[in-house]
Parts: C-alpha cells; sequence; structure tokens
C-alpha cells in the first residue's frame, strides 16, 4: 500500500483519521504513532523492521545524550556517534542503491537527516529533547513525511487545530490539499515519468534536437511535479493529524534568477544545508573565497539529498557555478533587465541541469547536449513525435501547473469570496478524486 | 460555509469507501497472489463504484489527449482495432517445420500450407508510422517458413493479394480475423495453388447478415472510439449443392445442420460463428458431391472466412482444430481418407502456439 493506492484514500486515510480524533488529546501522539507503523507495515512489510529498529536506535542516542547533559565530552560522543550512524546508514543504502539497483527503504533519508537535525539542535541547546516516545517517533516517522520530507527541526513544527480536538475546517483543508497533491502525482508525475523513459529508449535508440530537449523538459516537470506532490499531500496530512508542516517549493521553474530558485526549490532541505552547515562554517569575513566555498557546498549537499551519486553532486556545482556568477557579477545586471526575461533565463540554466541531474550513461551529458543544439543529431524522429502526440496533454498541463497561475486564481477566489472558494475548492476535489480513482483503477 | 465544503469532501471519500467496502471479498484478498495489501487493492478497485465509466472516462480522455494504443489494441484512423501478434518463439518455428514435414512424409497426400497474415500488418496504414514499424514483421515469418518448407510441401502466399486489396473492408475492425470478403481474396489464391479453377466474386450472391456488431477486441472502454462491423455471407449462385456440416465435440457428441450458414443473428454472440454456426474441434462439411475431391484442413477462426468459398469444390472438407481437438477425437480420422491435405493459419496462432504434436494420434 503507497498513498497512491485506493486502499490509502478510501480505507487507511478515513480509519486513521477516525481513530486520531476519536483519541484524547493527550495519547494523540500515541495513536499517531500506531498509525504511521501500521502505514509502514502494509507500504513496506520487508523493511519495517529496519524502520522499527532505526527510529528505536535514535531514541536511545536522544535519551543518552540527555541524561549526558553535564557529562560534556559524553554527550559529544554520543553526538558524534548518533550523526556517524545516521550519515552511514545514508551512505551505505545510497551506495548498495548504486551498485545493485536496490531501492532505498522508504523514509531512510528524510529519518536520517531529521535526526542529524535534531541530534545538533539539543547538542547545541537550541532546543529541548523530546522525552516522549511517541512524540519522538512521531517527530521523526510521521508517516505522511516519509516519502520526501518537508525536513522538520524539532520545537519547531507549528500546530494545527487538530491537536487540541476534531477541527472540520482543518480537516477539509487538509484533505483538499492532500488530493491536491495526489493528483500531481498520479495524474501528473507518473505519465511524466513514463513518458521520460520513452524519451530516454527513443533517444538512446536515435537522438534528436527535439527528443533531447523534450526529455530534460519532461524530467524537469516530472521531479517538480513528484517532490511537490508528495510534498503537498505531508501537508494535507499534517494538518489533519494536528502539525502545520512548511513549504516545500514554490514556483521554482519561474523564479528570477537561480539564487532565487535554490530557495524556492527543496525548500526545506535547501534551509536544512544553511543552517546546519553554511551557518556552522560562517565566519565573519565575508571574502569572494568564503562566498565560493559556502555555495559550492551548499549546492553540492542539496543535490546529494537525492542519493550518493556523482550526477546529484555535479549537478548541484552546476546550479553553485551560476549562484556564484550572480553573486559576484550578474545580480545587478539581472536586477534592471525585466522579470519576464530573467526567468527565461533562469527556466533555461534550471532545465539544463536536469541534463546533469538525470544522465542517462547510455546517452551521455555531452551528446545529449550537443543533440539538443542540433550537432550530429536530426531535428525529429518518428518515435519522439508518437510520443508527443500520445502526450500532449500531460505536457500543455504538466506545464500550466509549473507556474503560479492557477494559485493565484485560487487565491484571488479565497480573497473575494470565501463561499465561492469553498464551492470551487468541493468541485476541484471532487473532479481530482473521479480522475485519480479512474487512474488508479 | 468552509465547514459545509469540508463535509462534503469527507462525505465524499466515505460513501466511496462504503460503497467498494460493501463488496469486498475477504477470501479473495486473503488468497490475492499479490499478497494482502495487493489483494486488498485488486478488491477494491474491483468494488469502487462506477467503476466502467471511470474507466472509459480515463480513455476517453486519453484518446482525446491522442492516445491511440490501449492494453495492446491500438485505434486506427479509420476506427479499426489492430492488435500486433506475439512472437513466434524459435522454438514454435522449428517445431512447426519438424511435424508439418513429418507429416508430408508420411502420407503421400497432396500437403498444403498457408499462414494468413493479421490486420497488424496488412492494415498498418491505419496507425501512427512509428508504430507500425514496431509491428512484427509478419512477411519475414511467413518468407522464413515458406522456405523451410520449399521443394518439400506446397505453400500458399497470401500476403501480396490481402496487401493489394487493403483498402477494401477485407478485415473485421473489432476482430483479429479476415472478413468473408478477405476470405475471398484468400480462397482465390488458395484454389489456385490447389489446382481449382477459383471462382470470381460474380458467382457467389451476397447477403447482409449482422449490422452494427462489435467483436472481441472492442472491450467496452474502446467501444466508443472503434468502428462497428458488419458480415456480409456468400452464396454460390452456381451449380447448387446441398451442403451439410457436422459439428464433433470431444465428449463424442455430434450436431449436424443443414447449409454452410446460420442466419439467426440473435443465436450468435460472436457474430462470426454464423459461418458453420460456429468451429467444432473437428467439423466436417459435406456438399453432396460424390464425385467431388476431398480435403482435411488443419486451421483455426480464419478459416470461418475463406473455407465456405473452397467448399463449392469438394465433396468432403474435414475441419481439424489442433488446440481444442482431443487425440480420441483425432484417432478417428484417417488421412488417407483424403486426396489432400492443408494447413492453413493466422500469423496470430501461429505464433501463439499450435499443438501439433496430436498430428501423432491421426490414423
Amino acid at each position: 500500500m503507497q498513498f497512491y493506492s485506493l486502499t490509502f484514500l478510501y480505507f487507511f486515510l478515513p480509519g486513521a483519521l477516525l481513530a486520531y480524533n476519536l483519541t484524547q488529546k493527550a495519547y494523540k501522539n500515541w495513536t499517531l504513532m500506531a498509525v504511521s507503523v501500521l502505514f509502514f507495515a502494509l507500504a513496506q512489510p520487508e523493511h519495517f523492521l529496519l524502520f522499527a529498529a532505526s527510529v528505536a536506535a535514535q531514541f536511545v542516542f536522544s535519551e543518552a545524550m540527555r541524561k549526558s547533559e553535564e557529562k560534556t565530552k559524553t554527550k559529544k560522543a554520543i553526538f558524534t556517534v548518533a550523526v556517524a550512524v545516521n550519515a552511514a546508514v545514508m551512505i551505505a543504502f545510497s551506495v548498495r542503491n548504486q551498485l545493485t539497483g536496490a531501492e532505498i527503504p522508504l523514509g531512510t533519508m528524510v529519518v536520517a537527516f531529521t535526526a542529524i537535525g535534531y541530534f545538533a539542535d539539543v547538542y547545541k541547546g537550541e532546543t529541548e529533547y523530546i522525552r516522549s516516545f511517541a512524540d519522538f517517533s512521531v517527530f521523526l516517522g510521521f508517516f505522511g513525511k516519509l516519502y520526501r520530507g518537508p525536513l522538520v527541526r524539532a520545537g519547531r513544527v507549528k500546530e494545527s487545530p487538530n491537536r487540541n480536538g476534531f477541527s472540520l475546517e482543518t480537516t477539509g483543508e487538509g484533505l483538499y490539499l492532500f488530493v491536491r497533491g495526489l493528483a500531481k502525482l498520479v495524474l501528473l508525475a507518473q505519465p511524466l515519468e513514463k513518458m521520460y523513459e520513452d524519451l530516454c529508449d527513443a533517444n538512446l535508440d536515435r537522438i534528436s534536437v527535439v527528443g533531447a530537449w523534450l526529455s530534460v523538459i519532461t524530467l524537469g516537470m516530472m521531479i517538480f511535479h513528484d517532490l511537490s506532490g508528495f510534498c503537498d499531500m505531508a501537508r494535507g496530512l499534517g494538518l489533519c493529524f494536528g502539525m502545520d508542516l512548511p513549504k516545500n517549493f514554490y514556483f521554482p521553474f519561474q523564479s528570477p534568477s537561480v539564487t532565487d530558485f535554490l530557495d524556492r526549490f527543496n525548500m526545506t532541505v535547501t534551509a536544512f544545508f544553511r543552517h546546519y552547515v553554511y551557518d556552522s562554517l560562517r565566519t565573519d569575513e565575508k571574502s569572494k573565497l568564503q562566498l565560493v566555498v559556502d555555495t559550492l557546498l551548499i549546492c553540492m549537499l542539496c543535490g546529494v539529498w537525492f542519493g550518493i551519486r556523482m550526477n546529484y553532486v555535479l549537478w548541484g556545482l552546476y546550479i553553485a557555478a551560476f549562484i556564484i556568477i550572480e553573486k559576484l557579477f550578474l545580480n545587478k545586471l539581472l536586477d534592471r533587465i525585466p522579470r519576464f526575461f530573467t526567468r527565461i533565463y533562469t527556466f533555461c540554466v534550471t532545465m539544463f541541469s536536469m541534463t546533469i541531474f538525470s544522465v542517462d550513461a547510455d546517452i551521455g551529458i555531452i551528446r545529449t547536449f550537443k543533440a539538443m543544439f542540433g550537432m550530429g543529431a536530426e531535428g525529429i524522429t518518428d518515435r519522439v513525435s508518437y510520443i508527443v502526440s500520445e502526450n500532449m496533454l500531460v505536457l500543455a498541463v504538466s506545464a500550466f501547473f509549473l507556474t503560479s497561475v492557477f494559485s493565484m486564481l485560487v487565491g484571488f477566489i479565497n480573497k473575494k469570496s470565501k463561499p465561492t472558494y469553498s464551492v470551487f475548492a468541493v468541485l476541484e476535489t471532487a473532479l481530482l478524486l473521479v480522475l485519480i480513482t479512474g487512474e488508479l483503477l | 460555509m468552509k465547514k459545509i465544503a469540508a463535509v462534503l469532501i469527507i462525505a465524499m471519500l466515505l460513501s466511496v469507501a462504503a460503497a467498494a467496502a460493501a463488496g469486498i471479498n475477504l477470501d479473495a484478498v486473503f488468497e490475492s497472489d499479490l499478497g494482502f495489501t495487493g489483494g486488498l487493492e485488486e478488491q477494491i478497485a474491483e468494488n469502487i463504484p462506477f467503476k466502467d465509466e471511470l474507466s472509459a472516462l480515463m480513455t476517453g480522455i486519453r484518446y482525446a489527449s491522442g492516445v491511440r494504443y490501449f492494453d495492446g489494441t491500438y485505434i486506427g484512423n479509420d476506427g479499426s482495432l489492430i492488435r500486433d501478434i506475439e512472437n513466434p518463439s524459435s522454438r514454435t518455428v522449428a517445431l512447426t517445420k519438424n511435424y508439418v514435414l513429418s507429416f508430408a512424409e508420411e502420407h503421400h497426400c497432396g500437403t498444403y500450407f498457408m499462414l494468413i497474415p493479421t490486420a497488424a500488418v496488412i492494415r498498418q496504414q491505419e496507425i501512427a508510422s512509428y508504430a507500425a514499424e514496431n509491428i512484427y514483421n509478419q512477411r519475414h515469418l511467413i518468407n522464413e517458413m515458406y522456405s523451410e518448407f520449399y521443394g518439400t510441401l506446397n505453400t500458399v502466399d497470401v500476403y501480396q493479394a490481402l496487401f493489394n486489396r487493403r483498402g477494401e473492408y477485407i478485415y473485421y475492425h473489432t476482430e483479429d480475423l479476415p472478413t468473408n470478403l478477405g476470405g475471398f481474396y484468400i480462397y482465390q489464391e488458395l484454389a489456385a495453388r490447389l489446382n481449382l479453377r477459383p471462382k470470381t466474386l460474380k458467382e457467389f450472391s451476397s447477403a447482409y447478415a449482422a449490422h452494427n456488431f462489435y467483436g472481441s477486441l472492442a472491450e467496452e472502454k474502446i467501444k466508443p472510439y472503434a468502428a462497428s462491423d458488419f458480415m456480409s455471407l456468400y452464396d454460390y449462385v452456381g451449380e447448387q449443392k446441398s451442403f451439410t456440416v457436422t459439428h464433433f465435440y470431444n465428449d463424442s457428441t455430434e450436431y449436424t445442420s443443414e447449409g454452410l450458414y446460420s442466419y439467426d443473428e440473435e443465436k450468435f454472440e460472436d457474430k462470426t460463428d454464423m459461418v458453420f454456426g460456429g468451429l467444432s474441434p473437428v467439423m466436417e462439411i459435406n456438399s453432396g458431391d460424390e464425385e467431388g475431391g476431398t480435403l482435411l484442413v488443419f486451421g483455426d477462426e480464419a478459416a470461418k472466412s475463406w473455407l465456405p468459398f473452397l467448399a463449392v469444390h469438394y465433396g468432403k472438407i474435414t475441419f481439424v482444430d489442433l488446440n481444442s481437438a482431443s487425440e480420441v477425437l483425432l484417432s478417428e480420422i484417417s488421412v488417407y481418407d483424403y486426396d489432400q491435405a492443408l494447413f492453413a493459419y493466422s500469423v496470430g496462432t501461429f505464433a501463439s502456439g499450435i499443438d501439433f504434436g496430436k498430428l501423432d494420434s491421426l490414423s
């Protein structure tokens, strides 16, 4: 069972909501922990013990650190071990994934990163220890954020009204957000993934200009809709289960600069590295060298978030290179150019980055780049025409939802008339539920 | 108002859940090969309210957005449904060669071999050029088989004849079979190879026998985008013959009917069964012509299109479906009673495998 299944949508979710809302406030996190455990057991039974052991081990580290609060050296040693174990787990699963293709167990990266952040916070005294096992388990392993985050910091997750009792409005808002996220995943990201695979096959066979461009654009849109879809679902579920989780994306592909792109793309991850790495390394000296080093480091880590692969590191370095150029030379120029053109510049740079992000060893970055500019490639092949003809609608809709037009429209309706917004939300949810259900059948 | 909206959203989820839950078969969930969660998902999908309508809606959206390939079937420009064949294994090809050659060597009647291409290759102009390029090359397979038999038995090539007539209604839109008109063109090539004088189309009268029907390729969700079919039946207008068709079944029962066709359209879900009343494991067609020759045919459903024309030339034709006939039933057939033997299969049937091993059961 996954989020994107009829079982989850129509049975697990209503059941979990019922259980959560029937529980007294003091025990809500115990219920939520049980729900998360059940979800994991149904989603990935083969990794269930690993997940349970991981969360339990993190709690043991947390308790050990708390009990060693007065013993600085012991506390530091436990902190070091805890961070090292989490880093080792991430590296081990990423390398295994690289070498054997074995999937990384659900939640591994999210739990490990969240735990490292938590240990750093409590070590520096920036947050309180979480002493209840249920609260700790929910903070680390809430089922809503196991797939792609968002990354949260202890003590900084706001409560939603549902924490104190059943709030009809919040639950409705949460379900609305969840269904929208699910729609992004099922109706856009998954068909785009299939299209991308078809395009890769086509390019491997006979690369063409249109094929090369389309594969890059398709991948960019697929990654965005996949990540933001999961994040919307997490936020929606968070609202339903008493947590107001942070946004993770804010229309990154219409950013006016690459620097801005990084602030809008996977925002909680960028913020995580900024806080735990950049801020830790920052010195008072604001030299150009420091800027270059810091930017390279943050961007590389943002790439590594997706997995420990050379592609992702290179992607981070590519993004970093543009940010450095912007900060050192381009910012003044970008400020003077009309927004429309700076957005096109950013769109092109970030879409190009997808070539590196996705590079298929069989096709190669250089070959793809060359083909994009017509070198050694024909205009379009029959196969690419065929793929395009079969995916026109999903391409158009995906491109539309890269922009903030729809979001602005919804915001406008909400501002002008609450009743109209409610009717709109109900109709949109009903339509999306129909389409999602039809797709999942 | 927000509260009402929330109630409606929750009500939507719960009403679908309640409707689906009512039909869930828990035994099927626990016994599913997909495990508990897979079985549950399958059961929920099975019991979702308006399942067929939802499925049709999604197909409609995909069709409107340009998709023309659904679950292995292409929807052609003219609404015909075209399904590619399975790629035959080299083992299938080798076994066929061995069995058919052994048969020809053992029985000294004239042996003929015919592979009938399917609409997937003859009518590929109806689908996108890229998709057409990836259709299995049946021409190549036919040539390969025929070269194996060269000099040993007689092969009948109907590919070009059908290809030349590809603009005509020679294949059903929604059934992976030649129409009776297509069958006529097959018959003309076949008759010439069998040393018969092929009749012309003018020597047959035709009558519409079934209108606006959909065949087995037209699944419910793609039916709205498929062109319907009709069927014409052809009667020889020359020397009148009193045909009887006797069906022999594996349980030793048999059934005899008068004439080659059964005109009661309502009686048949598969309208192509109006020819001979459908096929049976073994079927004998007698024309009442004592002087006429005898022919033993090993074939498949495609025979419903061309066999009625050929029947005019013979006193007795015995049709054998090797895939469905039992060995006991086959043992009652003596190959020596026949002047000629014909293996005639659609490439699709050939590729998916024919139980040629049963040839050993013939007496």
